[in-house]
C-alpha cells in the first residue's frame, strides 16, 4: 500500500513536471532537435556503411557540392559527407554523454560530502576544487591530452577531469539547501546513517539543479570536443568527428564553404537542442525561477 | 579597504601555487620525451640523457618542482627547451597582443550585449527581444573556432573586406574580437535582460512611475544602476576567461598571442613555456577577480561596512 502510494506521488511530481516542460516551445524544439540527433546516431548503420562511405576514399568523386547521390556532397578525399556527420554524431554524443555520467557521478559525491559535512572537510575539498576551477576549462583539457596523447579514452579523461569542480559545486549549493530541512533531522533522529541520508533523502530532493547541470555541462562537452579535435588535440582524423572534419576542410572552404557549414551547423543544432532542454528543465523544475 | 585587498592577495598564493603543481605534475609525470621532441626523433640515447641531465630532467620530481618554483618565485622562469629562449621575455613579448585582443573583445561584448539585454527588458516580448534572445542562444551554441571560420568566410574571402590573418593593423582586431566576444556576450545579454526584468518589478521602480518620471530617467536612473552591479563579476569573471578562450581564436586567426604560444608548447611538451604562460594566466585571472571585489565596494557602498570589519 505504501509503496504504491509512494509511486503515484513520484508519478504525479513527474508529470507536473512534464506538463510544464510540454508547455515551453523552445524547449519542445530543443528536445525534438535533440531526439533527431540522437536517432540519426543510434541509426546511422543503417543509413550508410562506416568503412565504405565515411572512411574510404574515392578520389574520382572528391569535392562534389551537394547532389541527389550525396545529399550533404563529398569532401576532398571523395568521402561522403553525410556519413560523416551521423557517425560524427555518435563520437560527440557518445562522448558527451560519458563525460557527464562520470563527472556528474564523481563530481555529486565530492559535493554531497563537503555539502553535507562542512566545517573543515569542506573548506578543503572546495579549495580543492577552487584550484582546478581558476584554470580555464579548455586550457586544463588541453593540458591533460597533451600530456596523456589523444584519443577518445584520454580525451574523455581529460573532459571528466575538467568538469567534475562545476558539478561539485553545484551539487554542494543543492545539497546546502536541502540540509536544513527538517525531514533530515527526522532521518537522523531515527539513527539512520550518513552514507543513506545523502543517497535516500538529501540527493533525490536536491536532484533538479544537477540534471540541469548535466544538459548544459553535455553541451559544452560537446563544444569542447570539437574545438579540441579542431585543434588537433582531440579526436583524430580520419575518424570522422564533426571539430577535426572542420580542421580538415579548412583548406578548402574558400571554393567549397559547404564543407564548413555543414559540420558546424551539425555541431550549432546539437548544442542548441541540449541547452534549450536544459533551459526548459531549470523553468519546469522551478517554476519560481522563471522570469 | 587596504586590509582586504592584502588578505585576498595572500589566498591569491595557495591558489597560484596549486595550479603550478597540477600543470607540472600533468606536464612531468605523463608520457613523451621533451629531449626527443628537442632533438628529433633520429637522436642518440645518449644525446638525450645528456640533454635531460644539462635540463635537470633526471632529477626526481619533488626535486625538479622545488627547483623550478624556487626560480620562480626569484624571477627566473627557465628556457624554452625549443628556442632556448628565456620563458620570461618570450612570454612577455606576447602579452600585448593578447591583452589587446581580450580588451577588444571585452569592448565588443559590453557595447552589444550590455545595450540589446537592456532593451529586451524594457520592450520585453517585442521583435527585439525575441531576437535578442535567439541570438543569443544561437551564440552560446555555437563554437567559437566555427563562428571565426565563418566570419573569415564571409568578411576575408567573399566580401574582401578584412584581412583574415595576422596583426598587422587595427583591422586585423575586428574578426577576432567578435569571435572571442560571442560566447560571453549572449551570457551577458541574458544575465542583463534578467536583472532588468527583476529590477523593473521592484517597488521603488512603481514609485518612481507614480511620482511622475520620465521612462528614460526610470530605466537609466533608477534601474539600470541597480541591475548593472551584478554584471560587473561577469564581465570582470569573463575578461578571465577570455584569456583561456584565445587559445583556440588565436590559433584560428593565426595571431601571435599566448593562446598560440601555449597550444603550440604543449603540442612540443615545452613545459617551461607551458608554464610560464599558465601562471601567467593564472595571475591574471586572480588579480582581476580582487580588481572587480574592490570596484564592487565602489559601486555598492552597503558593502563597505561588511568589508571593513
Amino acid at each position: 500500500m505504501d509503496a504504491k502510494r509512494s509511486q503515484y506521488k513520484k508519478r504525479s511530481q513527474l508529470k507536473a513536471i512534464w506538463f510544464r516542460f510540454r508547455k515551453n516551445k523552445l524547449a519542445m524544439v530543443g528536445l525534438v532537435v535533440f531526439s533527431l540527433m540522437i536517432l540519426a546516431a543510434i541509426c546511422a548503420p543503417l543509413l550508410a556503411s562506416y568503412d565504405q562511405d565515411a572512411l574510404m576514399q574515392d578520389l574520382n568523386n572528391r569535392l562534389q557540392s551537394p547532389n541527389r547521390q550525396h545529399i550533404f556532397g563529398t569532401d576532398q578525399y571523395g568521402r561522403d559527407l553525410f556519413a560523416r556527420i551521423i557517425f560524427g554524431a555518435r563520437i560527440s554524443l557518445f562522448v558527451g554523454m560519458v563525460t557527464v555520467l562520470f563527472s556528474g557521478v564523481f563530481g555529486s559525491i565530492i559535493g554531497a560530502v563537503a555539502g553535507f559535512y562542512g566545517g573543515k572537510i569542506d573548506n578543503l575539498l572546495m579549495r580543492l576544487m577552487d584550484v582546478f576551477l581558476a584554470i580555464p576549462q579548455t586550457l586544463m583539457a588541453i593540458a591533460i591530452v597533451a600530456a596523456l596523447g589523444g584519443g577518445m579514452v584520454n580525451l574523455l579523461l581529460a573532459l571528466c577531469i575538467s568538469s567534475i569542480p562545476r558539478f561539485s559545486r553545484v551539487v554542494r549549493s543543492a545539497i546546502l539547501s536541502v540540509k536544513g530541512q527538517e525531514y533530515i533531522e527526522a532521518a537522523r533522529a531515527c539513527a539512520t546513517k550518513d552514507a543513506r541520508i545523502i543517497a535516500k533523502h538529501i540527493l533525490p530532493n536536491a536532484i533538479g539543479p544537477i540534471i540541469v547541470q548535466s544538459t548544459l555541462n553535455m553541451a559544452t562537452t560537446v563544444l569542447t570536443i570539437a574545438s579540441l579535435s579542431f585543434i588537433g588535440l582531440g579526436i583524430r582524423p580520419p575518424t570522422p568527428e564533426w571539430g577535426s572534419m572542420l580542421s580538415e576542410a579548412k583548406e578548402q572552404m574558400r571554393y567549397y564553404p559547404y564543407l564548413i557549414i555543414i559540420p558546424g551547423t551539425a555541431i550549432v543544432l546539437s548544442v542548441m537542442g541540449l541547452n534549450l532542454i536544459g533551459d526548459g528543465l531549470r523553468d519546469a523544475l522551478d517554476p519560481r525561477l522563471k522570469n | 579597504m587596504f586590509k582586504f585587498g592584502i588578505k585576498r592577495l595572500l589566498i591569491m598564493i595557495p591558489v597560484v601555487i596549486g595550479i603550478s603543481f597540477i600543470i607540472f605534475s600533468i606536464m612531468s609525470l605523463t608520457p613523451g620525451d621533451p629531449a626527443e621532441m628537442a632533438l628529433g626523433p633520429s637522436a642518440s640515447p645518449e644525446d638525450k640523457f645528456d640533454w635531460r641531465e644539462r635540463q635537470g630532467l633526471n632529477d626526481p620530481f619533488f626535486t625538479r618542482y622545488l627547483k623550478y618554483m624556487s626560480n620562480t618565485v626569484r624571477g627566473d622562469f627557465g628556457r624554452s627547451y625549443r628556442t632556448e629562449r628565456a620563458v620570461f621575455g618570450e612570454v612577455c613579448e606576447r602579452i600585448p597582443t593578447t591583452l589587446t585582443l581580450a580588451f577588444c573583445a571585452t569592448f565588443v561584448m559590453v557595447s552589444i550585449g550590455i545595450p540589446i539585454g537592456i532593451l529586451s527588458a524594457v520592450k520585453q516580448y517585442s521583435a527585439i527581444d525575441v531576437i535578442g534572445t535567439f541570438g543569443a542562444l544561437l551564440l552560446t551554441s555555437m563554437p567559437a573556432f566555427w563562428l571565426g571560420l565563418m566570419l573569415i568566410l564571409l568578411f576575408s574571402l567573399r566580401l574582401d573586406l578584412l584581412p583574415a590573418t595576422g596583426t598587422d593593423g587595427w583591422q586585423n582586431y575586428i574578426l577576432p574580437s567578435i569571435t572571442l566576444a560571442s560566447a560571453v556576450m549572449a551570457s551577458l545579454l541574458r544575465m542583463t535582460r534578467s536583472n532588468m526584468l527583476e529590477v523593473i518589478r521592484q517597488d521603488y521602480i512603481r514609485t518612481a512611475k507614480a511620482k511622475g518620471a520620465t521612462p528614460k530617467s526610470i530605466v537609466f536612473k533608477h534601474a539600470l544602476r541597480n541591475a548593472l552591479l551584478p554584471l560587473v563579476t561577469i564581465v570582470g569573471i569573463n575578461f578571465g576567461g577570455m584569456l583561456g578562450g584565445a587559445l583556440i581564436t588565436e590559433t584560428v586567426f593565426a595571431i601571435p598571442g599566448i593562446g598560440s604560444l601555449l597550444v603550440n608548447s604543449v603540442r612540443q611538451k615545452d613545459t617551461p613555456v607551458v608554464m610560464g604562460c599558465v601562471l601567467f594566466i593564472a595571475i591574471m585571472i586572480g588579480m582581476i577577480n580582487l580588481l572587480i571585489d574592490m570596484l564592487y565596494v565602489y559601486i555598492d557602498p552597503r558593502l563597505k561596512t561588511q568589508l571593513i570589519r
